[in-house]
C-alpha cells in the first residue's frame, strides 16, 4: 500500500458548536505555565464522538477558550461507525483536525489499517493515514 | 471744620466724604436683618439611624488583615465589614471580602466573596455568596462555598465542587487551591466533569 492513504471516515465529523464535555478523575490548573491538565480515565466527548486517554493538556487560545487538546497514554477515538487507537493525539480545535500518532490502528467495520500517522478533517470527516500504512486482517478469518 | 469751598467739585466731594461711609455702615448693619433664614437644627449632615446601627453592632469597617502562611504565601484579607459573632467572640462575620494570596515568586490569586466567618482561633475561613477565584488571566473558577486555612495559605472545597471556569461549568468531588514557592495549582479531583462550549468563547 502507498505511503499516504486516504480513508473517509463518516463518523468522525463533528460540529464544531458542539459543547465538549471532559470527564477525568482530576483537573490541575497550574498558574506558573497557564496549563489544565486532565489525569486518569479521561473521556472528551463531542457529538457522538469519544475520545478516552489517560492524560490530556488543555492549551488555550490567546482570545481564550481552547486552542488545542493533547492527549497521551493508550489513546483510543471512538465513532458510532469506527475506531481508532494511538499512542497519543492532538485534537485542534481552530484547525478542526485531530492528529493521531504512534501505532496507530483503525478499524472500520472489518477492516482494520495501521500506520504511524491517522489525520482526520473533522469537517469533511476525510482521515490521511501515513506512514508504514498496512491492511490488517482480522486474525483467524478466511 | 468750616465748610466753605469756592467751587462744587470740593463741596460734592467733601459731601461724599460724610455720606458714603455712613451708608456703608447702614448696609452692613442691616444686612443680617434681611438674610435668608438657615435653620441650624436641620441642616447638620448626620443620620439618626446610623449612629444607633453603629452602636449596637460594635462594627469594624473596612478592616484588613494580613499574614505569611506556613508556605510562605503572604495573605491580605480585605473586607467592607467586620463584626463579632453574637455567640463566639472569635468568630468574625466579614462582608465583601478581597483576598491576595501572593506567594514567595510574586504570583498572586485574588480570591473574591460576599460573606465570610473568619475564625482567629484556627485560623480559617469559611466564605460564601458567589465566590470568586482568579488565578490566572485564561482560568478563574465561581462557586458558592469555600474553605479557606491562612495558616496553610490554602483554600479548599471538599464537601462536593460545583462552579463555573473560564472553560465552562465544572463539577468535581473536591477542589483544592494550592500555593506552593514555584507553582499556584487549582486541582479538581475525584469524578471531575467539566462541560465546555466552544461557541461563546469565539
Amino acid at each position: 500500500l502507498s505511503a499516504q492513504t486516504t480513508v473517509s471516515l463518516d463518523g468522525f465529523q463533528s460540529d464544531p458548536e458542539a459543547s465538549v464535555e471532559m470527564l477525568a478523575d482530576r483537573l490541575t490548573v497550574s498558574q506558573t505555565d497557564g496549563a489544565a491538565r486532565f489525569e486518569g480515565n479521561v473521556v472528551i466527548a463531542q457529538g457522538d464522538m469519544r475520545l478516552s486517554a489517560d492524560l490530556v493538556d488543555v492549551t488555550y487560545l490567546e482570545a481564550g477558550g481552547i486552542g488545542r487538546l493533547s492527549a497521551s497514554g493508550s489513546v483510543l477515538l471512538v465513532s458510532p461507525f469506527d475506531t481508532a487507537q494511538a499512542d497519543s493525539a492532538v485534537y485542534d480545535f481552530s484547525a478542526r483536525e485531530l492528529r493521531m500518532r504512534g501505532n496507530v490502528l483503525l478499524n472500520q467495520g472489518a477492516i482494520s489499517l495501521s500506520a504511524d500517522l491517522l489525520t482526520i478533517d473533522l469537517e469533511t470527516g476525510g482521515a490521511v493515514m501515513e506512514g508504514r500504512v498496512r491492511t490488517v486482517l482480522p486474525s483467524g478469518s478466511k | 471744620m468750616h465748610f466753605s469751598f469756592d467751587d462744587g467739585y470740593s463741596a460734592l466731594v467733601a459731601w461724599l466724604k460724610t455720606l458714603l461711609p455712613i451708608a456703608a455702615l447702614g448696609l452692613l448693619s442691616t444686612i443680617f436683618l434681611f438674610s435668608g433664614k438657615v435653620d441650624v437644627t436641620q441642616s447638620l449632615p448626620y443620620a439618626e439611624h446610623n449612629v444607633a446601627e453603629i452602636i449596637r453592632e460594635q462594627r469594624i469597617t473596612q478592616p484588613y488583615f494580613t499574614g505569611i502562611a506556613s508556605n510562605g504565601t503572604e495573605i491580605a484579607l480585605s473586607a467592607a465589614y467586620a463584626s463579632p459573632q453574637f455567640e463566639n467572640a472569635d468568630i468574625l462575620e466579614i462582608t465583601d471580602l478581597f483576598v491576595v494570596l501572593r506567594s514567595t515568586n510574586n504570583r498572586s490569586v485574588q480570591v473574591t466573596a460576599g460573606r465570610g466567618a473568619l475564625d482567629s482561633a484556627t485560623q480559617t475561613a469559611q466564605i460564601s455568596k458567589n465566590v470568586h477565584i482568579a488565578a490566572l488571566p485564561e482560568f478563574w473558577v465561581t462557586t458558592e462555598a469555600l474553605d479557606m486555612n491562612l495558616k496553610q495559605g490554602v483554600a479548599s472545597a471538599i464537601g462536593g465542587f460545583q462552579g463555573v471556569t473560564a472553560l465552562g461549568e465544572i463539577t468535581a468531588g473536591e477542589m483544592h487551591l494550592q500555593m506552593t514557592a514555584d507553582d499556584q495549582q487549582i486541582v479538581f479531583i475525584n469524578d471531575v466533569r467539566l462541560v465546555y462550549s466552544p461557541k461563546l468563547i469565539d
